[in-house]
């Protein structure tokens, strides 16, 4: 029998889950790359969104025909507290495959490297914003989901929104302007360093996992 | 009503707002990775997996084989991780390593019984007492089961492996919202929920099905669609109910009575079940898989012993005979709590 997706998911068929990956897990890992601008904090942030949604899998409601608002609801959720759904996850985390340290095509090391400078720059900008407005601004313009969208993501009136939006835009703005009148100054030097896996996600601790 | 912003419009304002930070670079998961972290994914949910009533993983499963030699193939040389898988022990137990699945003659099938096979099964059932579960109570199934290995990570990708015969244990309550798995090796340590609010199949909404077979079968085929064969999807709607539930024995009888009039559904004079109890089933091939499901029942008394799975027509790499799936019904019985085994104090 042939059930839909979203009954598919409730029902906690793998097949459903695995669809739901390969339709979705790029997305969700360029938003975290971005977000949080480390890659290998990204990989695991895709992993744990995937591990939430299989957890709260039975949550879904039949709204809508898409699962992205969906599985971006729990991404943010995971970008918000990423510890806590790591401590959740914790032994899953375990059995990830550690990161090869050299990728396998030279070009990808270039582009990343590339990457990481703009990253790491649009990272600072960021962080100067809300994180309301750091959550809108990044769902809506970098990854690209409608105004509607990005309101089931969060939970929130589409014009919340949007004056979230506008807030955003003014904040940036302002910043723009002064960043313009200090230009002389030379960036910091930002210390990136790719292929290193970063542990921040990963928590070490032995402390059960508690239940909510 | 507030008017919608056309995605043009909206589209604009992002183009404006993106200007206004640094561009965040267009990092992209290499397909290496993409591949791993499925794979990950996919161990670590199938650890967990409700493994649902058989035939609603049936099509998956099926999916899952055509991709096991291209994705065993990417993943060469990074087995590591999944030798992991169990033996860090505290969340699951460990997991027995699959075994190669069995390979039977196979018995033909044929109608020439079928009405008289039918009317023993459904005499036997209407006849049997079945315990009536109240609200509150759970229904316990224990029954012994193997199921196709779904591991990538097989080191003979062209062998069919399956999982060991092992105990499955199921709570559900009769009106299906409430429920708990146990299955050593293959779920959690101590089992995992089945709570949902999928309510189909469940004893209640069983128990609302008419008990006249014609009508009965008329009400399974609405449920059916025209994406694949529908005689099958009958077949194994009604499979989905049989296999792994307690039936009103008036249902019972009418649900073998309707598969007997789906076409296609034979008498197979010998098929062992999980347990390796010798008897005799209803079968039909699905002939988009070439495999032949069939639900056993005991020669003699005529009561439902299990369900086997049949490869009858090659497969990619499996061979006709093999046996992809068995199961076993132990024990059926009300208990008054979830995770309460029968006997056990309050138990019915």
């Amino acid at each position: 029998m042939d059930y839909p997706l979203h009954t598919r998911i409730r029902a906690g068929d793998p097949e459903a889950f695995r669809e739901l990956f390969q339709d979705h897990a790029r997305l969700v890992h360029r938003h975290a790359v971005r977000v949080t601008g480390d890659w290998a904090v990204a990989e695991d942030v895709v992993s744990l969104t995937f591990l939430e949604a299989w957890r709260l899998r039975a949550k879904l409601r039949n709204e809508g025909d898409s699962l992205r608002p969906w599985l971006m609801g729990i991404a943010v959720n995971v970008l918000r507290n990423t510890t806590r759904a790591a401590r959740r996850h914790q032994r899953a985390l375990e059995r990830l495959p550690a990161k090869e340290t050299v990728p396998d095509f030279a070009d990808e090391l270039v582009g990343r490297i590339a990457d990481a400078d703009q990253l790491a720059a649009a990272q600072r900008a960021l962080k100067k914003l809300r994180r309301s407005e750091r959550e809108v601004f990044t769902l809506c313009v970098w990854s690209g989901l409608s105004y509607a969208e990005t309101a089931a993501v969060l939970g929130v009136p589409v014009g919340t929104v949007r004056s979230r939006l506008s807030r955003a835009r003014k904040q940036l703005s302002r910043r723009a302007d002064e960043e313009l009148r200090k230009r002389t100054e030379p960036l910091p030097r930002n210390g990136q360093v790719q292929g290193g896996r970063t542990s921040a996600a990963r928590s070490h601790e032995s402390h059960e996992e508690s239940s909510e | 009503m507030i008017r919608k912003k056309s995605r043009r419009e909206e589209s604009l304002d992002h183009a404006e707002l993106a200007r206004l930070l640094p561009a965040p670079g267009d990092p992209q998961l290499s397909l290496d990775r993409h591949l791993l972290l499925e794979e990950h994914l996919m161990n670590e949910i199938q650890c967990t997996a409700p493994a649902p009533a058989p035939a609603a993983s049936r099509r998956p499963r099926r999916a899952l084989l055509i991709g096991v030699p291209v994705t065993a193939a990417a993943l060469a040389g990074v087995f590591a991780f999944t030798m992991l898988t169990g033996s860090r022990g505290a969340t699951t137990a460990a997991t027995p390593p699959p075994v190669e699945a069995p390979v039977v003659r196979i018995e033909p099938g044929s109608t020439a019984q079928l009405a008289s096979t039918v009317q023993r099964i459904a005499a036997a059932a209407l006849a049997r007492k079945t315990p009536e579960p109240g609200p509150g109570q759970y229904i316990y199934i224990k029954s012994e089961v193997s199921y196709l290995s779904v591991s990538h990570t097989d080191t003979n990708p062209s062998k069919a492996m399956v999982q060991p015969v092992h105990i499955r244990e199921s709570w559900r309550s009769p009106d299906g919202r409430k429920g708990w798995l146990d299955e050593p090796g293959y779920q959690p340590k101590g089992g995992v929920t089945l709570d949902s609010d999928v309510t189909r199949d469940s004893y209640n909404e069983t128990k609302t099905l008419p008990t006249d077979p014609a009508a009965l079968l008329k009400k399974i085929y609405a449920r059916t669609n025209d994406e694949s064969d529908r005689d099958q999807q009958a077949f194994t709607a009604i499979g989905d109910i049989v296999i792994e539930q307690l039936v009103p024995a008036g249902t019972s009888a009418a649900l073998y009575r309707a598969a007997a009039k789906i076409p296609g559904v034979v008498v197979v004079d010998h098929a062992k079940d999980a347990a390796g109890r010798d008897g005799i089933a209803l079968a039909r091939v699905d002939q988009q898989s070439g495999e032949r499901t069939e639900w056993i029942f005991d020669r003699k008394t005529y009561a439902y012993l299990g369900s086997r799975g049949v490869q009858v027509k090659q497969f990619e790499d499996i061979k006709p005979g093999t046996v992809i799936q068995r199961t076993a019904v132990l024990q059926r019985a009300v208990v008054d709590a979830e995770k309460q085994r029968p006997g056990e104090q309050g138990a019915v």
